[in-house]
This record gives structure tokens, sequence and C-alpha cells, in this order.
């Protein structure tokens, strides 16, 4: 039953209702209609009793214009009995109309029929017998008496036929009767019955509907306080978020500004990186004329080096023309030895040639001696220029190091000068890119204006929705009380 | 490198200098030249200071053996020679060194350091011959060097030798140093004759 709606317990209730009413309709209907068809039965039943009584009335009358007629003759007596035959046939012809439903009655009026048919056949034939003058033999036949038991048997049927009539007219009135009674009964308790259960139907449906209202209230008054509490959290939220986006929108103007900073700055560095640029090229182009340099430098060293062992070379010269004169001043010393000896030996007449000989050892000596010196210097400049070669030798080597060390600052500056021409690049991209960031960061001021706006309207909103939902709540409570939530 | 950085001014001008010297040295003027006359008349005049009687000195010829001095009487030295090649001679004794040809002259050589018993000092250096006379007798002594002739007063002679120079055929030590060989003694020695048989 719970998971019906409202709508369809009400629809329910309703139809079980309009069923009720309907069968109760029904069956008042029904009952009417037998009343009235029970109504329409007895009228019948009374319209055939006096055709009944119009028939013995019609007999009646052509017999008594058959007996008139017998009597006096005249032809004007005979009215009521041709009328009377008339309406006789006419008559039996409708009763049998009217009974052909009754096989009883139908029977019975074949039998009249006959029996009326044999009356009019004596009649006609004593009618005859009339108009020919024959009375006598009329008379005859009216004293034999069939006439009348004809009659008195005619009269028998149409009592029986009344009887039956009656009867049915009394079996109808009952049921007639008995109907209208239990019209009644029904209708009283019927309606009794239809009252009672739309009462029951409604305070079922009642009470399920407030039942489930009631729950539905009280959820949605906890739901609607909930709504409250979160459209005012929701608004403290939006006044928030306008700050926060005012302040944002600060930013993004101080952004904005870096970004333009930030442009002039990759601007300045592009132009630095494309004079550095132009500087590793002017150093390249110094390193490749340093290389030249060095090399001319070691061609120089070289020339030295040659010139310092040529010079080596004449020393050598020197050294053996030293080694000679101190070859002769041995010598010279030798000889000044022996003429001392030899003058020694000549005795007095020696004495002046002793002292020349002595000079002469004297000189030999001091040749020696600046031999010895001469010796001594030739081996210094000896150690002078080896020391010379060496330096030589070591300024070629420096130089080949140095030209060496050209060429790889040459190369590092062919490196540094790539690497600048792409950090120029770079900076250009850069300067471009934040140029971009500048369009974007005016784009984002442009759109936190409009976030900013649409925050105040959203905090707006947001105060309205709280006032709204404030009011839900008031209603909320104001429909628990209509219904009787607590 | 900075400290190496030389002043090419200075070189060439220590250059020129050095040309200007040399020129000089050898194309002397006028008051070089009158130095280095008066130098060599000074040392003339020097040689000839001292003048000695005869009677009281003799000659000697100064030779160096073993960074000591020594001196012999010049009237037994005939006369003096480079160092020749010697050609060692089997079955002599330890003093004889060999022999060598002077002049096509065959002369036995004596190491007279072996010869009159000094003990070596050190490495001896030989580079002269000393050539030895007295009558038939002649050879040659080895000398480090020959300093000249030179004239000794006998009264300079000091006859006691110091404990190390104690040997045979030494004469006396002059000037404190000078080791006086005694000629005749030496020459008379028997061991100078030779006469080995195997």
């Amino acid at each position: 039953m719970n998971r019906w709606t409202v709508g369809s317990k009400i629809a329910a209730g309703y139809a079980l209702a309009f069923f009720m009413v309907l069968t109760l309709g029904y069956f008042s209907y029904r009952n009417a209609v037998e009343l009235t068809e029970g109504a329409s039965l007895r009228a019948h039943t009374f319209i055939v009793i006096a055709k009944i009584g119009n028939l013995l009335s019609a007999l009646q009358d052509a017999e008594t214009g058959q007996r008139g007629y017998l009597l006096v003759g005249d032809e004007s007596y005979l009215q009521p009995y041709i009328s009377g035959v008339t309406k006789a046939n006419q008559a039996l012809q409708e009763l049998r109309t009217l009974t052909a439903d009754n096989p009883s009655q139908q029977r019975r009026l074949a039998l009249l029929l006959t029996l009326v048919n044999d009356k009019f056949e004596e009649l006609k034939k004593t009618i005859a017998l009339r108009e020919n003058k024959e009375l006598a033999a009329a008379l005859k036949i009216v004293k034999t008496n069939s006439g009348k038991d004809e009659m008195d048997q005619i009269r028998k049927i149409i009592s029986d036929l009344l009887n039956e009539e009656n009867s049915l007219l009394n079996a109808r009135t009952n049921l007639e009767n008995a109907g209208a009674s239990s019209t009644r009964t029904f209708i009283l308790y019927g309606v009794a019955a239809v009252a009672f259960c739309m009462m029951l139907i409604g305070f079922a449906v009642t009470r399920a509907i407030s039942d489930q209202l009631k729950s539905s209230m009280s959820q949605l008054a906890s739901t609607s306080s909930q709504i409250l509490a979160t459209t005012t959290q929701i608004s403290t939220g939006a006044a928030e978020t306008a700050t926060a986006v005012t302040e944002t929108t600060a930013t993004v103007e101080e952004v904005k500004q870096t970004a333009q900073l930030a442009s002039q700055k990759a601007k300045s560095v592009s132009e630095s990186a494309q004079k550095a640029s132009q500087t590793s090229i002017d150093g390249r182009k110094a390193v490749e004329d340093s290389v030249g340099a060095m090399q001319d430098i070691q061609k120089q060293m070289e020339t030295i080096a040659e010139r310092v062992v040529a010079l080596s070379e004449q020393g050598l010269a020197i050294g053996e023309i030293i080694v000679s004169v101190n070859d002769l001043a041995e010598q010279s010393s030798i000889l000044a030895v022996n003429a001392a000896i030899e003058a020694n030996k000549a005795g007095e007449h020696g004495k002046g040639f002793s002292v020349v000989a002595h000079e002469i050892k004297s000189l030999a000596e001091q040749s020696k001696q600046s031999t010895a010196q001469v010796r001594t210097i030739l081996t210094e400049i000896q150690k002078g220029t080896s020391a010379a070669v060496l330096a030589a030798e070591q300024g070629t080597k420096m130089a080949e190091a140095g030209m060496k060390q050209s060429r790889e600052a040459g190369a590092s500056i062919g490196r540094l000068s790539d690497s600048i021409a792409e950090a120029a690049q770079a900076s250009v991209q850069i300067a471009a890119s934040s140029q971009q960031q500048m369009v974007g960061m005016d784009q984002v001021a442009l759109a936190m204006e409009s976030i900013k706006q649409a925050s105040q309207q959203h905090a707006s909103g947001t105060r309205q929705a709280e006032e709204a939902a404030r009011n839900l709540h008031e209603i909320s409570n104001h429909l628990g009380e209509m219904i009787g939530v607590s | 490198m900075k400290a190496a950085k030389i002043d090419w001014e200075e070189v060439k001008r220590r250059l020129a200098a050095a040309d200007a010297a040399i020129a000089l040295a050898w194309e002397p003027d006028e008051a070089e030249m009158a130095r280095r006359l008066k130098m060599r008349a000074a040392l003339v005049a020097r040689e000839n200071e001292p003048e000695q009687a005869v009677e009281d000195s003799f000659e000697v010829v100064e030779f160096m053996l073993d960074k000591a001095r020594y001196a012999i009487e010049s009237r037994h030295v005939r006369d003096i020679y480079p160092l020749e090649r010697i050609t060692p001679i089997p079955c002599t004794p330890d003093f004889v060194l060999g022999i060598v040809n002077l002049r096509g002259e065959i002369l036995s050589v004596i190491d007279i350091m072996k010869f009159i018993g000094i003990p070596l000092r050190e490495a001896v250096d030989f580079s002269r011959f000393l050539v030895l006379v007295r009558g038939d007798m002649r050879f040659c002594i080895l000398a480090d060097a020959v300093a000249g002739t030179r004239t000794i007063r006998k009264a300079d002679i000091q006859p006691d030798l110091p404990a190390p120079m104690e040997a045979d055929h030494v004469h006396g030590i002059a000037d404190g140093q000078l080791v006086l060989l005694d000629a005749d003694e030496l020459m008379q020695d028997p061991r100078l004759i030779v006469k080995e048989e195997i």
C-alpha cells in the first residue's frame, strides 16, 4: 500500500466507491425495470380481461340479434348479430395475439374458437331458415337447446379464461409487491452499506495519505532546515569567494605588470645575446689569429734554437782552439823549464837566459790560466746555450700547447657562440612568449572581472536562495503544523 | 710568465756592451795597453829583486806530486817531457812502471813515491817526465806538474822531517812544504839496477 502514490490511493478509493454506487444503481435500475414490466403485464392482463368481456358481450349481442330476427323477422334486428359476429371474431383474434406467450390460454382459445364457430353456424343456420320462412324448423333447432349448451360451454371457457387471467394478475401483483419491497430493502441497506464502505475507504485513504504526508513533512522540515543551513553556508562561501576573487583580480593585475617587466627583460636579454653572439664571432677570429701568432712564435723559437745551436757549435770550435792554445802553452812551459835547466847548466853565462826562460815560463802559465778562464767561460756559454736551446724547445712546446689550447678555446668559443645563438633565439622566443603571456594575462584579467561580477551575482543569488530556503522552511513548518506534525 | 718578462732594450744594450768589450779586448785602446805594459813591467821587476850569492844557494827544479811540492837539484835534471805512453815491463820491481820512448831514446820510468816510500795520499795525475842524469845513469821519474826552476839558499833547508814525510833520499824541507830530494843518493841507490832473473 505504501508503494502506491497518493493519487492512486485516492483514485482507488474513488473507483471502489464508484463501483459500489454503480452496483447499487444497476440493481435499483433493474428492480425499477422489473416493476415497470410487472405494471405493463398487469395492464396487459387487464386488456385481456376487457377483451374477454368484449367477446362475451359480442357473443351475447349476436345471440340477441338472432333471437330478435327469429321473433320479428325484420332485417333490422340482424344488425346486432352482424356487428356481434364481427366484434367476436375480432376479439378472438386479438386475444390470440395477446396471449401468444401463454399456451394454456391458447388451447382454451382454440377450444373457444371452435365453440364460437359452432355457435355462429347454428345462428347462421337458424337465420337462414328464418329467411326462407321456415320459422318452425328454426324454432325446432332452437328448441334442441344445443345453442344454449354451446353458449354455456362458451361461458364456462370464458370464465376459465377470466380465472386464469385473474390468477395471473394476482400472481403478478404479488410478484410486483415483493419486487418493490425488495427494492426498498436493497436501496435502504445498499445505501447504508455503501455509505459505511465509503467511510471506511475515506478513513483508510486519509489515514494512509496523512501518515505518508506526516513522514514526508518531517523529512521535508529537516531537509528544508538542512537546505537553509547549506544555503547559509553557501551564502557565506559566496561572500568569501567574492572577496577572494577581488584579491585574485588584484593579484592578476600585479602578475600582468610582472609579465610586462619579464617581456622587457626578455627583449633586453635577446639584444644582449645577439651582441654576445657577435662578440663570440669576433673572439673566434681572435683565437684563429692567436693560433697563427702561436705558429709564428713556434717558428721563431725553432729559428732561435737553430741559431743557438750554431753558436754552440762555434763555441766547440773555440774550445778546440783553446785546447790547441793550452797545448802550446804547456809545451812553451816545458820548453821554458828545459831552457832554464840548460841555462843553469851554462852557469854564470846562462844567467840572463835563465831569466828569459823564467819569463817565458811565466807567460806560458798566464796563457794556461787565460785558457782555463776561457774554458770556464765557454762552459758557462755552453750551459747558457743549452739552457737557451732547452728554453726554445720548451717555448716551442708551449707555443704548440698554446696553439692547442687556442684551438680548444676556439672550439669552446664556437660552441659558446652556438649556445649564445640558441640563447638568443630562445630569448626571442621568450620575448614572444612573454608578449603572448601578457595578452593572456589581459584576457585573464578580463575573465577575472567577469568572474567577479558573476561571483557578486552568485552572492546575491545565494542570498535570494537563502531567503527562499528560509521561506521554504517556514512553509514546511506551517505545513507540518497543518498536518499535525509535532 | 710576467716574472720572466724580458726587457728587450736592456738585452740589446747588454749585447752592444759585450760587442764593444770584445772589440776592445782584441784592439785595446791606449790606456788599456799602458795598463797592461805597466803590469808586466811590475811583474818583471819583482822577479829580479832577490840576488843571492852562488855559494850559498843552488838551483832546483820544483814539481808537484800528489798535492805535495818536491824539488830536485837542476844539475841532475837533463830535460822535461810531456807524458808519453809507458810500456810496462814484466819481472821488474813495483816502482818500475815500464819504459818510454823519448825522441828515440829508451828510458826506464820510476815511480819516485813508491821508490822513496812516501805513502800515496790521493790519486796522482802524472803529466810530466823528468829525465834525471848522473854519469851513465839515466832514467825518468813522473810528476803531476812541473812548477819551474828556483834558487834555494842552503840556510833555508831544514833537515828535520815531519812524520808522514819520513823517507829515504830526502835532503830536507825548504819553505816549510817543499821536500828537497837528494839526487846524488837517489841516483846511487843500488835498487835502481834491476837484474832480475826468472
